[in-house]
């Protein structure tokens, strides 16, 4: 459905990104984009939706090359970055501009923008000028400019970004509607949390590169370098002298009512702990993996990469 | 032996600090050393000063040596004599003057407002009083120090080299300084409110420039049109020369007594006002 | 009083001209410690800073910050013991990080030379170093936060308050500056103030919890007691995917509430977690994830704003 082979971008002399490839399978669900500030993302989404050509390389949308290309464009939504609009202007005036622009008109664009606004909950409050909306209700605006021609791809650029939790909330409510029915959605953002809450499969850029794809646990286990680290929590003292005799054991750090273990290869370690949890062997009352998350995955990529 | 912890050590007095205003205006002073405007200005004002300095000398020569005797009566007849020469001490730098108040005043009140920092002066003990008092103090301290010279070198070389006969009366500088002071002020405030109503420094430059600029030119040609010499008193480059001409008693000076005292209190109340009003606290949002 | 940061009976502040107060009677009490304020954009967060500096004189009720009542002879002094560090860049760009990070100390009442020394003290505490001699123009955001943490805190106030002070910043940037507030507590003992829209910046600082919404305050109290521990309620991951056998299988643990990106949210029917481990081990899958479910701060802070919803 996406894919990128060996595509580039750079202005000018000014790197945005570096030769990536990778291929986004077809059919529902929320791929996130991740990484610092000025690490590529918003590079890698220009390229996909067509914004710009690739500087070398090749960038395949539903199988074509995107860039100038309304045949594949007509297929994608787009919602860019930032919060710029006109602000005296009516929000369903605007959106009745955007789906003309689109080529809509007469009755099909009338339907079009009654599902689109009815999809982002903004059906009755439409007729407000953007000056009087929240920073959530614009981005939901932008949003459903973005799904009049009920796109299969659709693309979002840092869409969280000062909006308020509530309409954060709402917000990523309203993209997992969109994806259980079967669109197919790229989200970017520089906050970790946000795309863990949102997802569990993650593209990770890094100073132009692609560093990582797959889901959290995938690229967690990957990263064999770095032990993993287990709470265990019962009784620290017989958890403690069970796991000091355990092979893997890299590391252990007590803490009241738990153990803090560093372990090499959990997939050795997690089976034989969990039997002996099973068994009663054990006075196991949680497991806990720390560095399972989003975090402690970004952390440990960008450092060896440092 | 001690191990010091590496962190900050106990909190310092809070009580010996100088008044908000003061602070607020010597970190003006600081910046306008730091952005190395005085060289050109520096310069030029350097040149007027010794130009009016040679001037004593040349008068002091013209006087005591009996070779320039017959040229005397010629050098009467184009060097400016008596209260006007008093007065002309201050005059030539006006122009120059209002420029460099526009110049650097013009940035005073925008640069703050552009970097949105006046808020975060009035989370601190700083009242909008005191923000207003160092921005005056400083717009109208820069004409009156760069005058200060003016104003008592000729007069002291007048003392040392011909006494109380000399050129620049003995008196003088208890005229010119309060005619400075004045002027200075109303340079300082036109300046400050000019510059509250801009958005950024550049801006507020082009505000001082367009409002003295603006200001003068309307009141000439409405003096022309008219014929009303008395609404020469909001000219506010008029008004800034006229004060030491009417301190020290030029027989004909530009603007009038009571026109020239309403004008400049008019101008000195208005842009205070404005600048008051612009940078209150509910106009600049936290 | 001594412990408390803040307390408010009733307190009420109104904007001279509006009909509508902007605080519409606050009672709260908070301790020593840091803060999360949470709210919509317009909950009243501004106006709570502006009383809190003794800006705003309360119309209504009565309130102590630090000690010092509201509206009372000493609460213009009060400025001087807060810190405060905006949202936006209310920097001075074409000065050095240490001259006006000095000039803001010296503004908080610091002898000049002190507010000198204490600059590079609190620039070393941020982590600024060789770059505080250079104009802030040329800085990054990570740098340029620091910045404003620095000069939030040059006069070693006793409170500060923080206005999103991620914002902007990437993960590394964001972990840095909440390592640094965590700091700022545990090593000055300053209490903190921290207003964000990211409940994950919340969740690892703040102790205490405040939501506010229209002027009122929806939930507060200790984090511990907003985020009560469910009963009966896990959360279990696996280090493979289930696959469609194994999954249905979960019913005889329990109810399956919600299960998302591989973390499954169970109801137990039992209370012993060994038969957890003993069902997995009989399914021929393998945990890694066994833990109490808590309650969110994401639901803590919709049922807050909407307890009808709930």
């Amino acid at each position: 459905m996406l894919s990128l082979d060996r595509a580039s971008l750079r202005y000018g002399p000014i790197l945005g990104l570096s030769p990536t490839s990778f291929e986004l399978p077809g059919g529902g669900g929320i791929t996130g984009l991740l990484g610092p500030n000025g690490a590529g993302k918003s590079s890698l989404l220009q390229l996909v939706s067509g914004l710009l050509p690739p500087s070398g390389g090749a960038v395949r949308v539903f199988g074509e090359a995107p860039f100038r290309n309304p045949a594949v464009l007509a297929r994608v939504g787009l919602v860019p970055e930032g919060d710029r609009l006109p602000t005296g202007l009516r929000a369903d005036r605007w959106l009745r501009m955007m789906g003309e622009l689109s080529g809509l008109s007469g009755e099909g664009l009338k339907a079009a923008m009654a599902r689109a606004l009815q999809t982002v909950g903004m059906a009755d409050r439409s007729h407000l000028t953007f000056a009087r909306m929240s920073k959530g209700m614009r981005q939901r605006m932008r949003l459903s400019q973005a799904l009049l021609h009920e796109p299969e791809l659709l693309i979002l650029d840092e869409p969280f970004n000062g909006l308020d939790p509530e309409a954060r909330l709402t917000l990523m409510a309203l993209l997992r509607d969109l994806a259980e029915k079967g669109t197919r959605i790229l989200v970017s953002s520089h906050i970790l949390g946000e795309i863990a809450q949102l997802t569990d499969r993650i593209l990770l850029l890094f100073r132009g590169r692609l560093l990582a794809e797959g889901t959290v646990t995938e690229i967690r286990q990957l990263l064999d370098r770095h032990p993993v680290e287990l709470r265990l929590t019962g009784e620290a003292q017989v958890l403690a002298r069970w796991a000091v005799e355990q092979p893997e054991l890299a590391a252990l750090r007590m803490e009241e009512e738990a153990v803090v273990l560093s372990v090499r290869s959990p997939r050795d370690f997690l089976p034989r702990l969990q039997q002996a949890a099973a068994e009663g062997a054990i006075p196991l009352r949680a497991l806990d993996p720390l560095d399972l998350n989003l975090d402690a995955v970004f952390q440990y990529l960008t450092k060896d990469h440092a | 032996m001690p191990i010091y912890a590496p962190t900050l050590p106990p909190a310092p007095d809070l009580t010996l600090g100088q008044p908000p205003a003061l602070v607020l205006m010597r970190f003006d002073f600081t910046r306008l050393w730091r952005q190395k405007i005085g060289r050109f200005f520096g310069f030029t004002f350097l040149l007027l000063l010794l130009w009016k300095v040679a001037r004593i000398y040349l008068d002091h020569l013209l006087h005591t040596n009996q070779a320039l005797k017959p040229m005397q009566d010629f050098a009467k007849t184009i060097l400016t004599q008596g209260a006007a020469f008093q007065a002309d001490l201050l005059n030539p730098a006006s122009y120059l003057l209002w420029f460099l108040v526009a110049l650097v005043g013009g940035g005073l009140v925008a640069r703050d407002t552009l970097y949105r920092v006046r808020p975060l002066m009035y989370a601190h003990p700083v009242t909008p009083r005191d923000y207003l008092l160092a921005k005056l103090g400083f717009a109208s301290l820069l004409p009156f120090l760069i005058l200060l010279p003016f104003a008592l070198l000729p007069w002291l070389m007048s003392l040392l080299l011909a006494g109380a006969q000399g050129p620049v009366w003995v008196t003088a500088p208890l005229r010119l300084l309060p005619a400075m002071a004045i002027s200075s002020v109303l340079m300082g405030s036109l300046a400050v409110g000019a510059s509250s109503m801009a958005a950024t420094p550049r801006a507020g430059v082009g505000w001082v420039l367009g409002l003295v600029l603006g200001a003068s030119t309307l009141a000439s040609m409405i003096h022309g049109l008219a014929g009303l010499p008395a609404v020469d008193a909001l000219n506010p480059i008029l008004l800034a020369e006229t004060w030491p001409q009417l301190l020290v008693g030029v027989e004909r000076p530009l603007v009038a007594w009571l026109p020239a005292v309403l004008g400049t209190a008019f101008h000195i109340g208005l842009w205070t006002w404005v600048a008051a009003r612009r940078t209150r606290p509910s106009e600049a949002v936290i | 009083m001594e412990d408390s940061l803040i307390a408010f009976e009733q307190l009420e502040v109104r904007y001279q001209a509006a009909a509508v107060p902007a605080l519409k009677g606050l009672t709260l009490s908070l301790e020593h410690g840091i803060v999360g304020l949470l709210g919509p954009n317009g909950a009243g967060k501004s106006t709570l800073l502006k009383a809190l500096l003794g800006l705003l004189t309360p119309s209504r009720g009565s309130g102590t910050v630090l000690g010092v009542a509201l509206g009372g002879p000493e609460s213009a002094r009060l400025r001087a013991r807060i810190g405060y560090m905006p949202e936006y860049d209310a920097l001075i760009e074409d000065a050095s990080a240490y001259e006006q990070v000095a000039f803001w100390g010296e503004l908080s009442g610091l002898a000049p030379e002190a507010a000198r020394d204490r600059a590079h003290e609190v620039l070393y505490f941020v982590g600024l170093d060789e770059s505080r001699y250079r104009p802030v123009s040329g800085y990054s955001t990570g740098m340029r936060q620091r910045v404003k943490l620095a000069q939030a805190l040059v006069h070693s106030p006793e409170l500060i308050f923080l206005d999103e002070p991620t914002n902007g910043l990437d993960p590394d940037g964001r972990r840095r500056m909440l390592d640094l507030v965590l700091r700022v507590h545990a090593e000055l003992g300053t209490g903190v103030i921290l207003a964000s829209h990211l409940l994950g910046d919340v969740e690892r600082v703040a102790d205490q919890l405040v939501i506010l919404d229209q002027g009122e305050i929806k939930a507060a109290g200790s984090m511990a007691g907003l985020r009560k521990a469910l009963a009966r309620r896990v959360e279990l991951r696996f280090l493979d995917p289930l696959d469609a056998g194994q999954e249905a299988g979960l019913v005889e643990l329990g109810t399956v509430l919600e299960a998302r990106n591989g973390l499954y949210d169970l109801e137990l029917a039992e209370t012993d977690p060994a038969g957890v481990f003993r069902w997995a081990q009989s399914r021929g899958a393998t945990l890694v994830q066994v833990t109490p479910r808590h309650d969110r701060l994401d639901e803590v802070l919709l049922r807050a704003l909407h307890p009808g919803r709930a």
